[in-house]
């Protein structure tokens, strides 16, 4: 990754590589191309922020307002029964929750 | 045109009608259902229906209302979700390959509480893939077509929602606004669009993208219809962190056709980057807010390039996580299986995300790894900061703020192909929702080639009754038929 280098400069093969490692995310070499002058041309655009003079601000990260987040006493609490915080997922079977099998049997035997 | 058609009806209209006993609620939906029929496979808005269930869930609001025993104005009335909703009922998909026939367990809020107060589902709607595009036209189905014209955008995201409700699809529907996907498509289409104050509505089941920034947002024929719709969807929801603890209220019930009281800001500086028609309308609506006894009084706003930059930011900052979720292993279908669980993950996600969303993927991990964090994340955070402060200080001195919703009215399909283009559409729409401010928009006239030309209104955060009485004060005052001609299709209305 280009590490405090300016903005500016174009992005290359090796930071399309990066930030796609980074994303878990295959690529095809056409994608990668593209990626290329996309990235750089919208970095170029919003690299703008860095030129307002913001220095007394704090980051804004959302706007609920008059959200209240009350604290309660550290007091430990029952958990719900199980049922219920699996009420909602997919499928649940015998008090377990029900999920497709990530890899295929023969992987798993192999492990 | 002649407004005597089912399908046409508004949805206060269709309310009135069905209390009057001149149509069922069967009847009502039959039409919406058969409405689709002729138009979808043109106009591409529906992605998901059942029509069966759509048909009893219709016959037992006529039931309800043979008994006296209905659950609001709202039950026995059509309604379409953006494909961004969570339905037991149907498949949710985001209109993403990712996510192909997933049927979710539980159903979002705002869909359970139409649910509850008997409103009929007659289908998802089209969308770009996780909202991500101004245009429709990166959803997985393809893109919707505007009804004003179908060789045209209906907008996105929400551009199924919007084009549904134009072409009598069904009187009203929901969608999601993160940086205008409900008031754009709205303005493309000729519709109203709201989206209300941050944390009004619940976003508990509404697939995320950027969750500091998304919200619901409902679509109508008309002001009145829009606020039928939020009186209906809006409130707490413990289920969510974000929801505000304030109520509901019945916003359709305080809608006086007078503007008297209201003062109306005019940012003119804004129009410099508009096109002579768009000018034109907001200039015209704004005398029109004049003529129902509005003061008006001209403002000046933060630049909205500066915006648009901010967004970017921290948009595809947030989509970056929120869409690391989609790996394969719980949701959807998967690729590459054969090859172990890291490379699984990586095809799953490189082949079946859409372009646009793996660009936001990349430029979000961009801002946010290591050395870019506090240049870009954390500086667009302060950018928002500043945004907001100066759309609370201008709010401070006017009731609303009167604008364009778009630069230009519905452009073509495909006429926009670099991504940067296409951002930059949403370039009035922005600053409302960094702010989490509540904006509407609303049909003001027409331009030169027929397309509706919407005017944006941004009140006052949980001031929506305040922006909704504004916006009705203008719908009257303008007396705009915001029925499209349908020259162009096969089977014109």
């Amino acid at each position: 990754m280009r590490q405090g280098k300016s903005t500016t400069m174009p992005f290359s093969d090796h930071d399309i590589a990066k930030l796609a490692d980074l994303a878990k995310v295959a690529l095809s070499q056409e994608e990668r191309e593209q990626l290329k002058l996309d990235l750089t041309q919208i970095v170029g655009y919003v690299k703008r922020i860095r030129q307002a003079s913001l220095d007394k601000l704090s980051p804004m990260t959302n706007d609920a307002r008059h959200m209240q987040l009350p604290l309660r006493n550290d007091d430990a609490l029952e958990s719900p029964p199980g049922r219920r915080c699996i009420e909602d997922s997919a499928g649940y079977k015998d008090g377990l929750v029900e999920v497709p099998a990530i890899l295929p049997p023969q992987s798993r035997k192999e492990d | 045109m002649a407004n005597n058609t089912p399908y046409h009806w508004t949805l206060a209209q269709a309310n009135q009608h069905l209390a009057a006993g001149d149509v069922s609620s069967r009847e009502l939906t039959q039409a919406c259902l058969e409405r689709r029929k002729q138009l979808n496979d043109q106009l591409n808005f529906v992605v998901a229906r059942d029509d069966d269930a759509a048909l009893n869930a219709a016959s037992a609001s006529d039931e309800r209302r043979k008994k006296g025993e209905l659950l609001g104005p709202l039950d026995g009335i059509p309604v379409a979700l953006k494909d961004m909703f969570l339905t037991t009922e149907l498949p949710t998909t985001a209109c993403s390959r990712i996510l192909e026939n997933y049927r979710s367990p539980y159903n979002a809020t705002a869909w359970r509480k139409l649910k509850e107060q008997g409103a009929v589902l007659v289908g998802k709607l089209n969308q770009d893939e996780f909202a991500m595009g101004s245009s429709n036209e990166t959803s997985c189905h393809g893109p919707c077509r505007n009804p004003w014209d179908s060789q045209r955008s209906c907008g996105g995201s929400s551009g199924g929602s919007a084009g549904a409700v134009a072409a009598g699809l069904c009187p009203g529907s929901l969608g999601t606004d993160t940086g205008g996907s409900v008031r754009q498509p709205a303005a493309f289409c000729g519709v109203v669009g709201l989206r209300p104050t941050y944390g009004r509505v619940s976003r508990r089941g509404v697939i995320a993208f950027a969750s500091s920034l998304d919200q619901v947002g409902p679509l109508a024929r008309d002001v009145t219809g829009c606020a039928m719709l939020l009186s209906a969807i809006a409130g707490h929801d413990p289920h969510d962190s974000t929801s505000l603890p304030h109520p509901a209220e019945r916003y359709e019930q305080e809608l006086p056709d007078q503007a008297k009281g209201l003062t109306v800001g005019v940012a003119e500086e804004l129009l410099e980057q508009a096109d002579a028609d768009v000018r034109a309308t907001v200039r015209n609506a704004a005398a029109a807010m004049q003529a129902r006894g509005a003061t008006l009084r001209p403002v000046s706003l933060p630049d909205p390039d500066l915006a648009v930059a901010a967004y970017y930011v921290l948009a595809c900052a947030e989509a970056s996580s929120n869409l690391s979720r989609y790996d394969g292993v719980r949701y959807g279908p998967r690729k590459g299986q054969e090859s172990g669980l890291d490379e699984m993950v990586r095809r799953t996600r490189g082949e079946l995300f859409g372009a646009e969303v793996k660009r936001r993927i990349l430029l979000g991990t961009y801002m946010l790894s290591a050395g870019y964090y506090d240049a870009y994340y954390v500086r667009a955070q302060k950018v928002r900061q500043h945004l907001a402060r100066k759309l609370h200080q201008v709010l401070a001195e006017v009731d609303v703020i009167l604008g364009p919703t778009t630069p230009t009215s519905a452009f073509a399909l495909g006429a926009k192909p670099d991504p940067l283009s296409m951002y930059l559409s949403d370039l009035y729409t922005i600053p409302a929702s960094l702010a989490g401010l509540p904006a509407l928009s609303l049909n003001g006239g027409f331009c030169d080639s027929g397309l509706p030309v919407g005017v944006q209104l941004v009140g006052k955060a949980l001031q929506e009754k305040t922006l909704l009485q504004a916006a009705y004060a203008l719908e009257r005052e303008l007396g705009l038929s915001n029925l499209p001609s349908m020259n162009n299709m096969d089977d014109p209305a």
